[in-house]
């Protein structure tokens, strides 16, 4: 008797569950550890190399792996060693001979009396196809970003870094030189990936419409929260900040929805201003407060999301100016110890 | 952070120590959506013993609050004292949830 036959023959109720195969949504492989013979496989795997089973069933393992007998063999022992299994990535073919990346999830194990490589196959092409996508989505929505500003009024320079590729974040601003108003929006919504930069999206275009408005500051947060109801079902919601520095009468005034800090740097050092304001996309009658403060030349002033602002305020050197700060910031970001977006605009009054 | 939880009478008491940051808010959304699919749609969380928690754990009670709200479920969050009490009164999330001593 074939050991092939030995491990399927009789169909006791210990192999009868190889029928529980075919309801796994990857593909599997068992191959005979001594010579690589294929087996067992189940619907997905004929599914995905494209053979029929009885085709399978005269294979071996080189068959279908893209790569050199050596190789194969030496993650075949890696399997047998590693108690817990052993995951690598590899390439395989097809019958119609397309070469397609893999992940392998390998264990080793003895199946009636016979050693036994078990492979559970997943294939690669679609991930790396979406995590290209993702990444080009992030390169657009940095894009989105503005240039950092600087006139005889103000300077202004930003930190902005995805957690993985897109982000929950965003911050846009708008100088209008005419009134001398520097509009601008902090936007932290709630998750990562690629759902949360989407909202984000819309947050800006409302904010682009609601400067437009001869509304009060906290009247536009109001609206901007009403407006972005629909696109936050299912337990989202975003913090918005929102600020307007009026260069006429040198105030800022601001208006906080879960945001709901912002610092001031001035001569005696670091001040944390705290704002009261519920999160946009909770509450679609939210009636927000609004804020106002007259700056002076020489102070400056960072709104941070999150994942920047715990960083920064932990605890806040009195010694840091705007540019050491920014510094600091940029170090912050580029450390990948950030668990979170991050990003932050300063503006300093000059 | 550790949580515990424990059913009292279709109700789910969820007992919270110590930080909650974006792992551990994690690990409770995973466990509080799991009750929520059983069926369970009454939850109260003590923050007694919760010394700080980050935007993440306030993001997994406002998601849990949303979910159960429609099914005439119930959120409730009880002990919040010092920085967790202020951070619940600055995002206006005291008004939000039913916030009790």
């Amino acid at each position: 008797m074939s050991v092939s036959q030995g491990i399927f023959s009789g169909m006791c109720d210990y192999c009868q569950r190889f029928d529980l195969f075919n309801m796994i949504n990857d593909a599997l492989l068992l191959i005979d550890f001594e010579d690589g013979k294929i087996l067992f496989i189940n619907q997905k795997a004929l599914a995905l190399y494209q053979y029929t089973e009885e085709e399978f069933l005269t294979l071996f393992a080189d068959d279908i792996a893209n790569s050199s007998m050596r190789t194969l063999r030496e993650n075949m022992e890696l399997a047998k060693t590693h108690k817990e299994g052993y995951i690598f990535t590899t390439n395989h073919i097809k019958k119609d001979g397309t070469i397609f990346k893999v992940e392998v999830s390998a264990r080793y194990m003895t199946l009636h009396g016979t050693p036994v490589f078990a492979a559970v196959i997943r294939n690669l092409t679609i991930d790396g196809k979406m995590r290209e996508e993702i990444q080009i989505a992030g390169k657009v929505q940095h894009r989105m970003l503005p240039r950092d500003l600087e006139n005889e009024l103000f300077r202004i320079r930003s930190v902005y870094q995805p957690h993985h590729y897109v982000s929950g974040d965003l911050y846009d601003f708008v100088y209008e030189e005419k009134s001398q108003l520097l509009f601008g929006i902090m936007i932290d919504v709630m998750g990562h990936g690629v759902a949360a930069a989407l909202q984000t999206s819309i947050l800006k275009y409302l904010f682009l419409k609601a400067i437009k408005k001869n509304i009060t500051i906290n009247d536009r947060l109001a609206w901007i929260n009403k407006e972005v109801m629909p696109f936050f079902k299912g337990g989202q919601f975003a913090g918005v900040f929102l600020f307007e520095f009026d260069f006429m009468c040198n105030t800022l005034t601001y208006a906080a929805g879960g945001i709901n800090h912002f610092i001031i740097l001035k001569e005696q050092g670091p001040h944390i201003i705290k704002t009261p304001g519920l999160f946009l996309g909770i509450n679609e009658d939210e009636v927000y407060d609004q804020g106002s403060y007259h700056f002076t030349s020489g102070e400056s002033f960072l709104f941070l999301t999150d994942g920047l602002f715990e960083r920064i305020v932990q605890p806040m050197d009195h010694e840091l100016d705007f540019w050491s700060i920014h510094e600091l910031s940029k170090k912050i970001v580029n450390s990948g110890e950030c668990n979170d977006d991050a990003s932050g605009v300063g503006i300093l009054i000059r | 952070m550790e949580i515990t939880t424990n059913i009292s009478e279709k109700e789910v008491i969820v007992t919270l120590a110590g930080s909650m940051y974006v792992e551990d808010a994690a690990v409770l959304r995973e466990k509080l959506m799991g009750f929520i699919e059983s069926g369970y749609k009454q939850f109260v969380i003590k923050l007694h013993n919760v010394d700080y928690i980050d935007s993440s754990g306030l993001g997994v009670l406002v998601a849990i609050q949303k979910k159960v709200l429609p099914k005439e479920g119930h959120v409730t969050l009880t002990g919040a004292k010092g920085v967790v009490k202020e951070l619940f009164e600055l995002t206006r999330l005291n008004k939000v949830f039913t916030m009790q001593a």
